[in-house]
């Protein structure tokens, strides 16, 4: 059977990502102190988080990022196109997505060409 | 202003002079050319850089900004036994894809044994049920309860009756509770920060001298 490479820390990050979600609605400074964590991980390991995780989380605290738990939603309009705008209750930062829906803004790794194989 | 353009007149002078006498034969032709040529993008790049450093940065958070929000003091009653239950189940389902438990229960005399130690070593410890068995303090013996935090030198647990304690990881004995068998940690092996020790490598057989 083959292995992944760096199997064991991508299953600890993954775990880290459920214990920050789960956590998150109940202790919001302990589910940053966990998306801390998952960088910490990716950095000493040198290995890459996935933008979907990425994404949840804040970029100033590493907080998790739920629609009002969290975080609060709303929808901007910059210069015609419309963008998603997140901001951490806990810190106070804002991250903004854009939301056009004739563009396709996927990065390479979530396009369906990018996988390979799927090695279980 | 008049004067200042013959000061001008003068020092371009003195420059092609200085040239001429210093420049060697085969490029004393060029030297009116080279003197003459036009930088054209210095001046664009100036406008450029304005532009960028205008852009804000969304910066990490200072240890100061942290310690405000209270990241490094939990509160003695802050987190309820309840609400990280499912921390524990979460962790059980984890550490038993990591050490791939289903197939089979290493045995320490088998060949795989340090594979299985040094796995364990590398996984995440927030979630599970620790118990203190032995210790160098005999307060910190039979506290038992969940691991939230993990930092170099501590373990921070609550316990069933919704206290969090801080536990030295160096003098004691810790027992992990695997529901099919159990295992017995030296915390001396574990002084590392939780994410240096996901690279790290065990070294071989410490005596425990407890
Ligand atoms: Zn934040």
């Amino acid at each position: 059977m083959r292995k992944v490479q760096g199997n064991d820390s991508f299953q600890r990050m993954n775990y880290l990502y459920q214990i920050s979600k789960d956590m998150a609605d109940k202790n919001p400074i302990l589910s940053a102190y966990y998306g801390n964590l998952i960088i910490g991980v990716a950095k000493k390991t040198v290995l890459k988080v996935h933008p979907d995780i990425k994404r949840q989380l804040c970029k100033k605290c590493r907080c998790f990022l739920v629609h009002n738990v969290t975080a609060n939603m709303k929808i901007k309009k910059k210069n015609k196109s419309k963008t998603v705008e997140l901001q951490c209750s806990t810190c106070g930062a804002k991250r903004s997505f854009p939301a056009k829906t004739d563009k396709d803004y996927r990065v390479w790794v979530e396009k369906p060409d990018a996988v390979v194989e799927v090695i279980h | 202003m008049s004067s200042e353009e013959t000061f001008n007149k003068g020092a371009a002078e003195a420059i092609v002079g200085f040239l001429n006498a210093n420049v060697a034969k085969s490029g004393i032709p060029n030297i009116e050319s080279e003197l003459k040529k036009d930088f054209v993008l210095a001046k664009k790049r100036s406008k450029d850089r304005k532009k960028r450093s205008s852009k804000k940065k969304v910066r990490c958070l200072t240890r100061a900004e942290k310690k405000e929000l209270g990241f490094y003091a939990i509160p003695r009653h802050g987190v309820q036994y309840k609400d990280i239950l499912p921390l524990n189940q979460i962790w059980l389902q984890y550490i038993s894809d990591v050490l791939e438990l289903d197939n089979s229960i290493p045995d320490p005399t088998m060949k795989v044994w340090e594979n299985f130690t040094q796995t364990l070593y590398k996984a995440d410890f927030h979630g599970s049920y620790l118990k203190v068995i032995r210790s160098k303090c005999p307060s910190l013996v039979d506290k038992s309860g969940i691991c939230i935090m993990d930092t170099k030198n501590t373990f921070k647990i609550v316990s069933e009756n919704n206290i969090t304690c801080t536990i030295p990881k160096r003098d004691c004995v810790f027992e992990i509770d695997l529901q099919k068998f159990k295992v017995t940690l030296f915390g001396k092996l574990l002084c590392a920060r939780p994410a240096e020790r996901s690279t790290k490598k065990l070294k071989g057989n410490m005596r425990p001298d407890l």
